[in-house]
């Protein structure tokens, strides 16, 4: 029944225990191994929570006190739940991060896939957020959700209908607790397509070469699995650290008052893995045009796909420029993160218009480099793709530039006239 | 910048050590960068950070909007890999709570049983429930009736509802401590800091009727007046009650109410720590020795003939 001759067992075998990985990956490879096990710790923890959870305006935030209090480890499993997503969420950022460095986005479907799993977590992880009904989960899902009413004509109608009501209320914390369910079964169908299409090409490598001969491949048993096991090891390492002795160390203080509508905390603030989005939502001064910005900033993403495909496979590894650009971004995204976590004023509402500006214009640019770089290589760069970026940059432009703060418009634009 | 990406990447990987040079070495410029450019490269950078933070540092004054005295950081017994809480010092706050706290505040999460085991031995804490009176019922006659409290019953509440506990207490309502240490920026010690920072207001001040001032609470103003004082309570083990002394056991005492699970986890932890101490080495081992063979190979291309 298990031999090798068996269609599913080899399959499962030519996919997992003989599956040719180059020989050259390093350390930035091994995320996307740690992503799934964060996400297997997320359903096994998000499990036993859910067993104790009640669904209801007037006992949710009662049930998680229950759990901390009175479920044998239960304080433990919400802080495996609590960290485990913060750490999925670090882990993810470094994987994508890995991706734009050395280029893994040429590999369209496994790129386009990734975002679709980004989008997913970021919605599993605010849908868990408001499932404690503390004032941080009421009041986020309010300003969250009140976002889509930016949305031409169908907005308001849209933000009712999530909601169930006219207010964030118990038709909107019982589909959101359905939601966070499901969402999670979901991102495993993609991740194993994910997975999958990432199978159908072989893994990318540091050094960006195909290898059709399979010199520079090895079976991912038992060099990578072991690998994988060590980093796995690691990873439980820092996750049961968290969980064991700084527990609440992401729970802002706000979150252990029960959810009271007819109070607004005084400092709003999401979670930081959603701070640099939030530097983008605070970037602009109209509610529409950070919202704008703000899905821009994530479908950015999506256009890297569109680099000029030449036989070179590599990234920016080789190109001192692309260095620079990709060293300058993530500064600029760390910078983000904590402006994110400031308070309203100056000068950290006047620093998030820059930060986005240069989040935004890396990408063309780091893209123009990546271009010029394949030139050289006299190979197939297609007009169609260009215009495409040149459209989507032109209009993340006007947008970034009607959501300016009136003096800096006023400064550009003398400066202009002059 | 560049060379440090590399190393960080650690491109080296594949890199022959022979006359044959690697792709890696022969396209990155960063290693071409003479000491006199790296140094350069290096005091710039250490100039510019130094610059956002000397710019940051000149910062902080000039936040100083909302008139609020941050606490100092006092360092709790209880914090730390392997310290747990005082149990005599939650047993004396406790007491501090019941006989000060207990007359304004609600904690509404705890019930005597939770004290069991932790500062009271199962019969003190039965002793202690039935100093209560708690309404229950209906009875067989349909009537509400009172009796002496259970272990199962939650601390009894000093107000019927929030309109009453407002009503007593100048308009504000007095938050229920349940989680309170953990509901508050610097915990702890804004706690200890705010049961013992009362003093008089400022020069100029306007400080409304019944009313006390407090720097470390935002705005200074707070409806809650000064409720500790030395020997206002005498503690059941003789250990003398002076401020300090109270206000911080019945901080200890609010820790434990506010994360009652806390040693439990340490010791998880710890436990956990100690399995993974041994299995990561052997895991690292494991993965080097299954690795040497393509760690020491060597690749070699050559021009076909």
């Amino acid at each position: 029944m298990f031999s090798r001759k068996n269609k599913w067992v080899k399959f499962l075998n030519n996919s997992v225990w003989d599956y040719k990985v180059p020989i050259n990956i390093n350390n930035w490879w091994y995320f996307g191994s740690l992503l799934g096990l964060m996400l297997v710790c997320q359903i096994i923890s998000g499990f036993f929570l859910s067993t104790h959870y009640v669904a209801h305006v007037d006992y949710a935030f009662d049930s998680i006190v229950h759990i901390n209090r009175d479920v044998n480890y239960g304080a433990l499993i919400r802080g495996f739940h609590i960290n485990g997503a913060s750490m999925f969420f670090f882990f993810m950022y470094i994987h994508i991060g890995r991706g734009i460095y050395y280029g893994c986005y040429r590999q369209a479907g496994v790129w386009y896939t990734g975002i679709v799993l980004m989008l997913l977590l970021m919605a599993t992880s605010f849908l868990g957020y408001v499932l404690p009904w503390g004032q941080m989960s009421y009041w986020a899902s309010v300003v969250i959700t009140s976002l889509l009413s930016t949305i031409p004509y169908i907005g308001p109608s849209l933000v009712e209908w999530i909601w169930g009501g006219y207010a964030v209320g118990q038709a909107t914390l019982t589909r959101f607790y359905s939601l966070h369910f499901i969402l999670p079964f979901i991102m495993v169908i993609v991740v194993i397509i994910h997975v999958g299409l990432l199978h159908e090409t072989g893994s990318s490598n540091p050094l960006g070469l195909y290898d059709p001969s399979g010199v520079g491949m090895r079976s991912f048993h038992p060099l990578y699995s072991c690998n994988d096991l060590f980093f796995c090891l690691v990873a439980m390492g820092y996750l049961i650290k968290l969980s064991a002795f700084h527990t609440w160390a992401f729970v802002p203080c706000e979150n252990w008052i029960k959810a009271d509508p007819m109070t607004t905390p005084k400092h709003i603030t999401p979670e930081w893995y959603f701070l640099w989005v939030y530097t983008i939502l605070r970037s602009a001064p109209t509610k529409g045009g950070g919202v704008a910005l703000m899905v821009l900033s994530i479908l950015v993403l999506a256009i890297l796909p569109l680099v000029p495909m030449t036989h070179w496979q590599g990234g920016t590894q080789f190109s001192p420029v692309g260095k620079m650009l990709f060293a300058l971004w993530v500064s600029n995204w760390l910078i983000m993160t904590w402006v994110g976590s400031q308070p309203a004023t100056w000068p950290f509402m006047e620093e998030t218009v820059y930060s986005t500006v240069i989040y935004f214009a890396f990408f063309p640019v780091f893209l123009l480099n990546l271009a010029l770089k394949a030139s050289k290589f006299q190979l197939d760069r297609s007009l169609y793709y260009k215009l495409w970026i040149l459209i989507l940059y032109v209009s993340i432009m006007i947008t970034i530039f009607y959501n300016l703060p009136e003096s800096i418009k006023w400064t550009i634009e003398d400066f202009l006239a002059n | 910048m560049s060379a440090l990406l590399a190393k960080a990447s650690r491109q080296g990987f594949l890199q022959a050590k022979t006359s044959i040079s690697s792709q890696g070495a022969c396209i990155s410029t960063g290693r071409r960068f003479s000491r006199k450019k790296i140094a350069l490269a290096v005091a710039g950078g250490v100039l510019g950070v130094g610059s956002v933070g000397v710019g940051m540092a000149l910062l902080r004054p000039a936040n100083a909007q909302e008139l609020i005295l941050h606490p100092p950081h006092y360092r709790w017994d209880f914090k730390g890999y392997f310290a747990a809480y005082d149990k005599a010092s939650v047993r004396r706050g406790y007491q501090v709570y019941k006989q000060v706290c207990a007359a304004c505040h609600t904690m509404e999460a705890l019930c005597y049983r939770h004290l069991v085991d932790v500062c009271y031995s199962e019969r003190e804490a039965k002793r202690e429930a039935e100093e209560a009176m708690v309404w229950d019922g209906p009875n067989d006659a349909g009537q509400m009736f009172q009796r002496p409290g259970k272990l199962s019953d939650p601390f009894p509440k000093p107000y019927d509802n929030v309109e009453a506990a407002k009503a007593a207490n100048n308009g504000a309502y007095p938050p229920d401590l349940g989680h309170v240490v953990l509901a508050r920026e610097e915990a702890e010690s804004y706690i200890f800091a705010l049961l013992t920072g009362y003093c008089d207001p400022p020069a100029g001040y306007e400080l409304a009727d019944g009313m006390a001032y407090n720097p470390y609470f935002a705005g200074g103003a707070i409806s809650m007046a000064q409720a500790l004082y030395n020997e206002i309570i005498e503690y059941e083990d003789g250990t003398p009650a002076t401020q300090s002394q109270l206000a911080k056991d019945v901080v200890t005492f609010l820790s434990w109410a506010s994360d009652p699970d806390l040693e439990q986890r340490k010791k998880f932890g710890i436990k956990a720590g100690v399995v993974l101490f041994l299995m990561t080495p052997v895991a690292f081992y494991y993965k080097r020795f299954k690795f040497h063979t393509l760690y020491t190979q060597q690749i070699f291309w050559k021009k076909g003939k």
